[in-house]
């Protein structure tokens, strides 16, 4: 069902704008779209649309609705139990980098949240000084070798994406915590994946609207501000702590004086 | 008395003739910072009187002419003088309100700065950090000129302000076939009716 679904999506949306861009033909503006990385735009504008009115219509509503029946208390709690559990991948991602400190240091936080924080309740590991940090499979293949993935990719419900990332959501499908709900019956994983999207939307509801209205394109916002921090993410995942030149930040801002 | 006369006399020298460096871009920006966030956002003050003291602030510490510049980037040459002040303004004006938006969502978390690195020419990348869980690393970039300081951008966990804007605005555009005074209309439009977040 799922999958049908998925497939008519990205059918129709071929159909309806053809799936590939057409590269400029102007040198400066050839340039622009090379550095966009974004060859299947009308297509990926189709998905980010549709995307966008699941939001607008369940998501968005669902999380005002959480939002109102719960105090901060509450959600601050919820988060927390999620953050743990996702302590889980990030001991199998911080091995499977062969990264002894990511693991160590997800491992001590997982323990001390779920046996001293009341099943994670409580985030006791932050309060003691051991430090969050999020890890994924994306970062470990990206460990494993697989550097630079730049296409642009929106996925239906997921959003924006690459193909390495691509591989990276399927493997953090059959990684813990993820494998373990979908181990459950149905009444058990269902409404604990939703409360965790519903938690995440939540906490984005300021975010997100602050972008919304203050965008031009939504669309190309959301593009380069993912593509911007996952690589980041990577080059901090990739130990490339070297800044001064960010892959993403290598532009020249020099200009003549016009005052 | 006269000592400590004598020592703030020759602070107020050094800092006078102080050569454009790293320290002072940290100066700087930490007391930006707090100027912006904690004198004025976080204060109790309706959101009107807010904004008014954060313009005044902002507009003097951001490169805005700089940024405006180069968030347009090729589209700037082929612009005529009227479209490009008429652009600066609405830019200007409406980033203005987006940023006030965006650091009055800030929770009053504590910034750490931690060190300051030389970019190109009379520019620096002061690092600065944000308590939160996983912390926040938020880069500031500053542009010396003539012994003062202005921002050119804020990279906040590896995405640009300039470089959003630009790619967004670049989009726009080319939609619109590089027509300049159709942005600058759709960013009046924008600060127009734009609408501030409620505090949570």
């Amino acid at each position: 069902m799922k999958h049908t679904l998925l497939t008519l999506i990205i059918a129709t949306s071929c159909l309806l704008c053809g799936a590939c861009a057409t590269k400029p033909t102007d040198p400066e503006q050839l340039k622009a779209y090379e550095a966009n990385h974004d060859p299947l735009e009308p297509m990926n504008r189709g998905i980010f649309a549709f995307n966008n009115m699941f939001d607008a219509v369940i998501l968005e509503p669902v999380a005002y609705g959480y939002r109102a029946v719960t105090t901060q208390t509450i959600r601050t709690g919820v988060t927390n139990f999620y953050d743990n559990m996702s302590e889980m991948r990030n001991i199998v991602n911080g091995t499977l980098q062969a990264n002894g400190t990511k693991t160590a240091n997800a491992t001590k936080r997982f323990l001390a949240n779920t046996f001293w924080g009341f099943f994670g309740l409580m985030d006791v590991a932050s309060d003691m000084g051991i430090p969050k940090y999020d890890n994924d499979f994306g970062q470990t293949l990206a460990v494993w070798g697989w550097h630079t993935s730049d296409t642009y990719l929106v996925l239906p419900f997921f959003g924006p994406s690459n193909p390495r990332d691509v591989f990276g959501t399927m493997g953090n499908f059959i990684t813990p915590p993820s494998i373990l709900i979908t181990c459950l019956t149905p009444w058990t994983s269902y409404p604990l994946n939703g409360v965790n999207y519903v938690q995440m939307r939540e906490r984005a509801i300021e975010f997100l609207d602050n972008l919304h209205r203050s965008s031009a394109d939504y669309y190309a916002t959301i593009r380069t501000m993912s593509q911007q921090n996952r690589q980041k993410v990577i080059n901090d995942a990739l130990g490339n702590v070297d800044q001064e030149t960010p892959k993403q930040y290598e532009f020249d801002m020099e200009f003549d004086d016009f005052e | 008395m006269k000592k400590l006369s004598i020592l703030l006399l020759g602070i107020f020298m050094f800092a006078k003739t102080a050569v454009a460096g790293p320290d002072e871009a940290t100066a700087f920006v930490s007391k930006l910072a707090n100027e912006m966030i904690v004198d004025v956002l976080s204060t109790q003050k309706p959101m009107t009187e807010k904004l008014d003291l954060f313009r005044t602030k902002f507009q003097s510490a951001i490169d805005l002419k700089f940024v405006g510049q180069f968030v347009i980037g090729t589209y700037w040459r082929k612009a005529t003088q009227a479209e490009r002040d008429a652009f600066l303004t609405a830019f200007m004006d409406f980033a203005t309100k987006s940023w006030a938006d965006k650091f009055n969502l800030y929770n009053g978390q504590k910034i750490t700065f931690t060190g300051t690195r030389p970019a190109q020419k009379g520019q620096f990348y002061v690092d600065s950090t944000i308590e939160n869980n996983p912390p926040a690393e938020v880069i500031w970039r500053v542009r010396e000129k003539n012994g003062t300081y202005k921002i050119v951008d804020i990279v906040v966990e590896g995405v640009s302000m300039a470089l959003s804007y630009r790619n967004e605005y670049s989009s726009f555009l080319q939609k619109n076939n590089g027509n300049l005074s159709a942005l600058t209309k759709e960013l009046e439009q924008k600060s127009k009716t734009f609408q501030f977040s409620e505090q949570k």
